[in-house]
């Protein structure tokens, strides 16, 4: 179903077709619940999350103009929602220098992270990927595993292009960080 | 930066969590439930906005008419009937009692009979 389909579906939802908000479920609930679980780290709440978003999604619907896919109106909701269920709860993180990231070049973060078959890296990564803060994690979720482009992911957290490209390359570098940090040990 | 393979490998290594099957039904209930109430609550709102316009209308009415009122005068019409009627007013008073008995035994007596089939 393309962008013009989705919009016929929610006027006709909004015309009082009620039951037609469960092709949005099944279409993008798996996809909203494996960001929040990523950021949330509790499967219950992750699901309890996604249910929230998608009700929240369902009242505002009469907000939605188009201008966006609803993939990422409902994306922004969705991270709008984990922001806001994490702000009640403190997750103490190791905190990283920042001069230790700023002294890594961009090519030993290009160079670090092209070889995908070195299973001590994956496994180190795993521990690495852990340590990241809510933002950092759904910027790599939604460009690395939900491939959308940088101007859906600056439209979902609200940030800019440019400010989305900075970030990544922050992210990079701060996994290298970690990374040989904890190969030092 | 699409190139970083190990990135990607490792996001894909991490457990995949899946919704559970009945997602999609309760949330579909639980906006059922929503869309209800939102229904029920512009109702009621149209009944008060209904009911402020109906009492409105009637204070204005009733300010207009203010220079009217003493003029009125309410008087009851007086019913007068005849002794041959009465006796006509009661037969048709019986009649209509016989017949309400019979309609309120007739619904009890189906209602407990639908519910007695029910319950077999």
């Amino acid at each position: 179903m393309n962008h013009s389909d989705e919009i016929i579906y929610i006027k006709r939802i909004l015309d009082g077709e009620t039951h037609l908000f469960s092709y949005f479920l099944s279409q993008y609930g798996n996809a909203v619940f494996s960001l929040i679980v990523r950021i949330i780290d509790s499967k219950e709440d992750a699901e309890e999350l996604t249910q929230d978003a998608f009700v929240k999604a369902y009242k505002k619907l009469n907000s939605f103009k188009g201008e966006c896919s609803f993939y990422t109106w409902v994306f922004r909701i969705a991270y709008n929602t984990a922001v806001s269920a994490t702000r009640k709860t403190k997750v103490i993180l190791p905190v990283i220098d920042e001069s230790i990231i700023n002294r890594i070049s961009d090519e030993d973060a290009i160079a670090a992270f092209e070889e995908n078959d070195n299973e001590n890296l994956l496994m180190q990564l795993d521990i690495a990927l852990a340590q990241l803060n809510m933002e950092e994690k759904t910027l790599i979720t939604l460009y690395y595993n939900e491939n959308r482009p940088i101007a859906d992911i600056a439209s979902i957290m609200n940030l800019s292009a440019d400010n989305v490209k900075i970030k990544l390359y922050r992210i990079r570098k701060k996994l290298f960080a970690i990374i040989s940090a904890n190969t030092q040990l | 930066m699409k190139q970083d393979d190990a990135i990607k490998k490792a996001l894909k290594r991490q457990p995949y969590a899946e919704l559970s099957p009945d997602f999609a039904s309760q949330t579909i209930k639980k906006i059922y439930r929503i869309e209800a109430r939102r229904r029920k609550r512009l109702f009621i709102l149209n009944l008060c906005g209904l009911a402020g316009a109906s009492s409105g209308l009637i204070f204005l009415a009733g300010y207009l008419m203010r220079n009217y009122w003493h003029a009125f005068k309410l008087t009851m019409p007086s019913l007068n009937i005849s002794p041959e009627a009465i006796i006509q007013y009661r037969f048709g008073f019986y009649i209509a009692s016989l017949i309400l008995i019979l309609a309120i035994t007739d619904y009890y007596a189906r209602h407990f009979f639908f519910k007695k089939k029910r319950k077999n």
